[in-house]
Parts: C-alpha cells; structure tokens; sequence
C-alpha cells in the first residue's frame, strides 16, 4: 500500500503534465489514498528482539547471584540500568524515534527482570502472576504514554500469561482480567489507530473470556464466547457503513478473530456429543447470568440497529440464527431437539462455506474463497465417519468436495482475469 | 501534559521496584525475629541461578487448627489465610490457629496462600497446604549443591536447615539468613514386613539414628528404650489417630552427653502395642493404614539449649521413607 502511495504520487505530475487531469484532480486522487505511516516492522522487530536479547542477558547475569555483591550493591545496579536506560530513550524520543522505540522496550524488559530480582535478593516466593501483572499494567503505562504499538503488544502477551496463570496454576477465574483489556486496551486501539493492535487486542478478550468462562462453568464457555463474537461481527457490520474510515477499519479488524472464534464454536456445535455441552448453561451463580445475559442483550440490541439500518446481510442472519438457537435451550429450559440442533449447526456451517465459496470466486476475493473452502473440506471430513458408511458413499463425498472447489477455483480465476482485463 | 505522563510511566517502573525492595527492607530491619525449622529439596532453576527449594513443617497445617466457621466452607487454591504462631524459647515457631481474617494486636501470625483446594471430607482434608512466600531461598551458583550436601540426601543422614525470618505486622516473612540444626537424623528400615504379612507383624522396625553434627558438647535428657520419642501424623494422614501414650508416663530420663559428631541409634519396633493407632474406631497396626498416611519420629524432650528440634524423614508403617 505504501509502494502503491509512492507510485501514485510520482505518477500524478505525469498525468497532468500529459493533459489528463488537473491539479485539482490530482489533489483530490490524492485525498482518496490517505498516505499510510509504515511502522518499519522490520526496524521493530530486529531491534524489539535486539532489546528482548539485552534484557534476558541482564537477567542471567544477574541470576548468577554473586556473593561477593552486597544486596544494596545489586539494588542499585538494577535500579541504575533501568535509570539510565530510561534516561537515553526519554532523551531520543525526539530525534530518533525508533531509538527511542527499543530503547523503552528494553526499559520495560529490564523491569520485568528487576521484579524477579527483587525476589531473588530478597529470597521472595510470593504468588507469581501478580509479578507479570505489574510487568503488564507498566507496559500498559508506557504504552499509553508514549504511544507504542511494541509496548502495548508486550502489555497484551505478560496479560494473556497472567490470566492463564491464575487459570491454570491456582484456578481462580480473575474477572478483573477482562475489565483490564476493556479499559486499558481497547481504548489504547483508538489512540494507536492500529490494525494489527486491534485484532491482537479482539484475540485476546476471547481467550481472557474463554479462560474465565470455562473457569466460572464450562457449561458458560461456549454460549458466552458465541454472544460476544456476534456481538463483535455485528459491530462491524454497523461500523462498516459510518463515515470515519477507521471506525469502520476497527470494527473489520476486531471482527476477524470473532469470525474466527464463531467457525470453530460452530464447528464445534456441529458435533452432537458437544453441543449438549456448550448450549445449556446452568445458572447457578449470579456471575454466570451476567456472562451469559450481557453479551445477549448487546448483540440483540446491535442485531436490532442493523435491522432499522437496513444494514442486513445473509451473513448477519446466519450469525443471528446461530445466537438464537443457542440461547433458546438456557433462556426457555425444557428439553430441546438435540438431533435436530446438530443438523442446523452443520447446514449453517455448510451454508456458511459455500456463501464465502461463492462470494469469494463470483467477486474475486480469493480470502474469502480460501476461508469458504477450507470450512467446506473440514466439515466433510468430520462427517466423514457419521455419515458415510459405505465406500462408495465416501468416494461420492469425497468426488463432490474436488468437484465444488475445482469449480469455485475455475470460477475465480476467471472473474479475476476478466477483472484484470477490464482495468487494462 | 504527554511528557509528564510519559516521565509518570518511567517513574511507576522504578518506583515500584524501590517499593518492592523497600518494603521488605523494612521487614528485615524491624520484623520479628523467628525461626522456622525446614528441610531443603530439589535446588537448580535455570532462569535464577541456583535456589534451595524449602519445605517447612508450617506448609501443611492440621485442620484441626481452622477456626470453627471455616470447616463447613469450600477453601480454594490461592486463598489467602493467616496462620497464628507461638514462639518457643528458641524462637522456633508453632502453628496454633489458621483464619480467613487478619489477627489483630500483637499477635504473631504468618500470611499463606492455599496450595490447593480444600474440603472437608475430601481426599487429604486432614491438613492445609499452604505457601507464605518463603519457599526458596537463592544462592550463588553452584552454592546449592553444598547446602544439599550438608543436608543430606534420602538414606543419609540428613541435617536441618533452621531458617532465620524476619515477619512483618501484617503477616509478611522474610528470610534473613539460615543456621544447621545441631543434630543431624538417619531413619532406615531394619525389617520391612512381608506383603499380606499377619497383622501381628504387619508394620515395619524403623532405625532412627541422631547425630551431633554442631561443633559443641550437648546433653540430651533420654527415657530409657524409644520413650523420648513419639510419633506425629502428617498430611493426608488424619491427625485423630494417635493416641496420647501411656506406656512411658512414669519413666525418668537420664542425661546423654553427645559430642561433636557422636551418635546413637533407636530402633522402633513398629508391631508392637505402644506405636498402633486408632483407625475407625479400632486399634491398627501402622502398617496396615491406607497407603498416603505418612508419620514422623519426634524427640519430645522439653529442651532449649538446642538449635532445631530432631525429626525424621516421613515414612509409612509398611517401612516406605519419603
């Protein structure tokens, strides 16, 4: 994109140059492709991994654990090193900011270091997730403060590390976890203006909402996470009509890991033994009402907006369908057709792919198509041994699933050269 | 604005680390001074440098010491507990009562987290296994392999590790340093007993070997046979099931002079009458308990002039050693 941004603006005096377009033209060409600032990945990367290196270097040196070195003397080496370090990156903010960039990243490492430094001069063997929660709620800070793309990434991975300990190792759901990516992170999408921020940030609230769901009731898990996705999908379904280009961007982003997390609930569903597992919620504590019924309400009342909108899709219908099904057996009790349910979550399933098969080879988006054919391919192969008994009825399923994507990809390729031809 | 918020970032990280340092300086220079007997296991972690790993006889507390209103909650794993204690002579310290709320006044208490779940009725309720931040003790690389020397491994004679902390107002230890117990223990099976062996001979004769490993004559007062001994029920094992003995009430003790590195060994005939426990409801032999109830040999001779008291490696009645 940035190549296609350089080309544009050295071709643009060509063009009116050879009489084609105006100035005026040519600036308002020009407005339509807004400039997109690189992040220099590369630069990050190599000195992010740099500033990681350093930092666990540090760490190691000091894990020897001298003797001979007084616990005051170590104290002030790490306090030092960090002092400093913050000193020149405070210093380069200004001149050099990739510098500056690396130089806060191993600021924020030698932190994460100096907290188990601490521990182990002061012989300290406390509960060990709250030292990445400090790690994370300082990147958190600087992240903010700076504003830094690396930093909150950083903030994102000792979070996620956090919550899975506290799951894991002490088994205790952290519900603030969640409030924390809430108000710290998702706010931090909209000052950073970042994509990348943006999917990483949605990944992480449904892998924080999973932790603490399953935790709460794996009975909650499924249910939970599903009204969350809809209600993510269908937010970018509203933000794709608003006329803030990256609100609309935000909400494409956010939802790419909900649409991710709806396939595999989905997926998932589509197995009759699991299904009974994730659809029917118990309520046996006021929390799991609350992560059952908030999300429920938000998505409804989003699937709501979309219909005074007019802004519905056959997608937002497949979602909706799949939210209604799911919540009817928790909210309204009883005994419901359990057979039945596992047929309609495989024909959404089935619908699902061959709608992004067909949207994906008729509009030449070959994302779509990929997505379409890879959810096609597996559900055939989970049916595989269901419904297929005989070897013939495998080979004709098998025939089948060679013979639609052949099509689709023959259908593809030639809209996409017709495509081509026709912007020649 | 941006700037100060920036430099308020920069201050947090350092801040928070002086805090951490601090405040436990603070602890160190005017905590409480107690001693917390322990054996060290397993030292080495990679990302740390060397560390001693330390189990303490306060990491499993008898249930029997919960306060009342607790006994009928479920206690999960990270829940925080205080745990009262009594300061001996020595300055070594007792559990007397574990709570879910802070003591309050001049009480000594030590804060711990459950280590895992606990309810009444449920496999292991018989004790709390908790953690009070003073499990590892760091040394210089390379370090750790000499305290597990002085130690001892399993089938040696071990020596214990007496740790010397510093506890805070609000329950929050400290290790300042650590001292050898002055008597080193070797526990080792004289006669294991045959499997589906008569309940006569169902349990095992143990050896308990004491040795002066301190650099100082020290008089121990000894009852004749094993009766300076008695024996204590440890984790899983329900601490119901031993019986105040009655065997050794009237015997009087002789005074026993050990030095630097004399030794003496007690053999304990585990078949025999005085050592069997009441187990549901019925006299039983140790060895025929369920497998995970674990006991250790105690010297319980009101003593105060040695450092660390002298207890054995746990072990079943069947003669297994942990």
């Amino acid at each position: 994109m940035k190549n296609s941004h350089a080309w544009l603006k050295k071709e643009l005096p060509h063009w009116i140059q050879d009489g084609i377009i105006d100035s005026e033209q040519a600036r308002q060409i020009l407005s339509q492709y807004p400039e997109r600032h690189s992040l220099g990945w590369g630069k990050i990367l190599i000195s992010g991994f740099g500033a990681v290196m350093v930092g666990l270097g540090v760490i190691l040196l000091f894990a020897y654990n001298w003797d001979a070195m007084g616990r005051f003397s170590k104290m002030s080496v790490i306090l030092g090193a960090l002092a400093i370090t913050h000193f020149f990156a405070f210093r380069a903010r200004l001149h050099n900011h990739h510098l500056s960039e690396s130089l806060f990243i191993l600021a924020t490492m030698l932190f994460g270091a100096g907290i188990w430094l601490v521990a182990q001069i002061y012989h300290i063997d406390e509960h060990y997730p709250n030292a990445f929660l400090l790690w994370g709620g300082a990147a958190l800070l600087l992240a903010w403060a700076l504003p830094s793309l690396p930093q909150a990434i950083m903030t994102i991975g000792l979070l996620m590390i956090w919550h899975f300990a506290q799951v894991m190792d002490f088994e205790l759901a952290t519900h603030h976890a969640l409030l924390l990516i809430l108000l710290g992170l998702f706010p931090l999408i909209w000052r950073l203006q970042s994509p990348v921020l943006a999917r990483l940030v949605s990944a992480s609230f449904f892998v924080s909402l999973g932790l603490t769901t399953a935790t709460v009731d794996e009975h909650l898990f499924g249910s939970s996470i599903l009204l969350v996705a809809a209600s993510f999908i269908f937010f970018s379904f509203w933000s794709a009509s608003l006329p803030s280009g990256w609100l609309s961007r935000a909400g494409d982003e956010l939802a790419k890991p909900a649409w991710l997390v709806f396939i595999v609930l989905l997926f998932l569903m589509s197995f009759g033994d699991l299904s009974d597992d994730l659809i029917r919620v118990r309520f046996r504590q006021p929390v799991e009402s609350f992560y059952f019924y908030l999300p429920l309400v938000i998505s409804q009342l989003l699937f709501a907006w979309l219909i005074f909108r007019r802004q519905l899709t056959i997608m937002t219908f497949v979602v909706e369908i799949s939210v209604l099904l799911l919540v009817y057996p928790s909210v309204v009790g009883g005994v419901y057709p359990a057979q039945l349910y596992t047929l309609f979550f495989n024909l959404l399933l089935l619908g699902l792919s061959i709608g992004l098969i067909y949207q994906g080879s008729h509009f030449a988006d070959t994302r779509k198509m990929i997505w379409g054919s890879l959810i096609f391919t597996v559900l055939v192969f989970a049916r595989y041994t269901d419904l297929f008994d005989s070897l013939i009825s495998r080979a004709i399923a098998f025939l089948i699933v060679g013979g639609v994507l052949f099509f689709a990809g023959t259908v593809l390729n030639r809209n996409r050269n017709r495509s081509r031809n026709q912007a020649s | 604005m941006k700037k100060y918020f920036l430099l308020f970032a920069i201050l947090f990280q350092l801040g928070a680390l002086l805090w951490m340092a601090l405040s436990r300086e603070y602890i160190m220079q005017t905590g409480e001074p107690i001693k917390i007997q322990t054996a060290p296991v397993d030292p080495r972690d990679l990302f740390r440098g060397d560390f001693v790993r330390l189990d303490y006889d306060l990491s499993e507390v008898p249930i029997s010491l919960l306060q009342a209103h607790l006994h009928d909650q479920k206690l999960k794993k990270g829940q925080v507990l205080y745990v009262t204690l009594q300061k001996d002579s020595r300055g070594l310290v007792k559990p007397v009562s574990v709570s879910d709320m802070q003591p309050s006044g001049n009480t000594l208490f030590l804060r711990g987290r459950l280590t895992r779940n606990w309810m009444k009725n449920k496999y292991g309720s018989s004790t709390l296994a908790l953690k009070y931040g003073i499990e590892q003790y760091f040394v210089e690389q390379g370090k750790g392999i000499d305290i597990e020397n002085q130690r001892g491994r399993r089938n040696e004679l071990q020596t214990p590790m007496i740790m010397l902390v510093a506890l805070s107002g609000s329950g929050t230890a400290i290790i300042k340093n650590y001292e050898w117990g002055d008597f080193g223990v070797k526990l080792t099976v004289q006669r294991q007993p045959e499997r589906d062996a008569d309940i006569t001979i169902a349990s095992a004769v143990m050896q308990l070997e004491i040795k002066n490993v301190s650099p100082r004559n020290i008089v121990l007062p000894l009852k004749p046979g094993v009766c300076s001994f008695r024996i204590k029920s440890i984790k899983t094992a329900p601490q119901q099931l031993l019986l105040e003995g009655e065997h050794c009430d009237q015997t009087k003790s002789e005074q026993v002079s050990f030095n630097p590195g004399d030794s003496r060994v007690f053999t304990f005939d585990l078949n025999q009458a005085q050592w069997h426990v009441l187990y549901k409801d019925q006299l039983t032999p140790m060895g025929k308990l369920p497998w995970e109830y674990r006991f250790r040999l105690i010297y319980d001779e009101p003593v105060d002039h040695i450092n660390g008291e002298i207890v054995s490696q746990a072990f079943h009645g069947r003669g297994q050693i942990d």
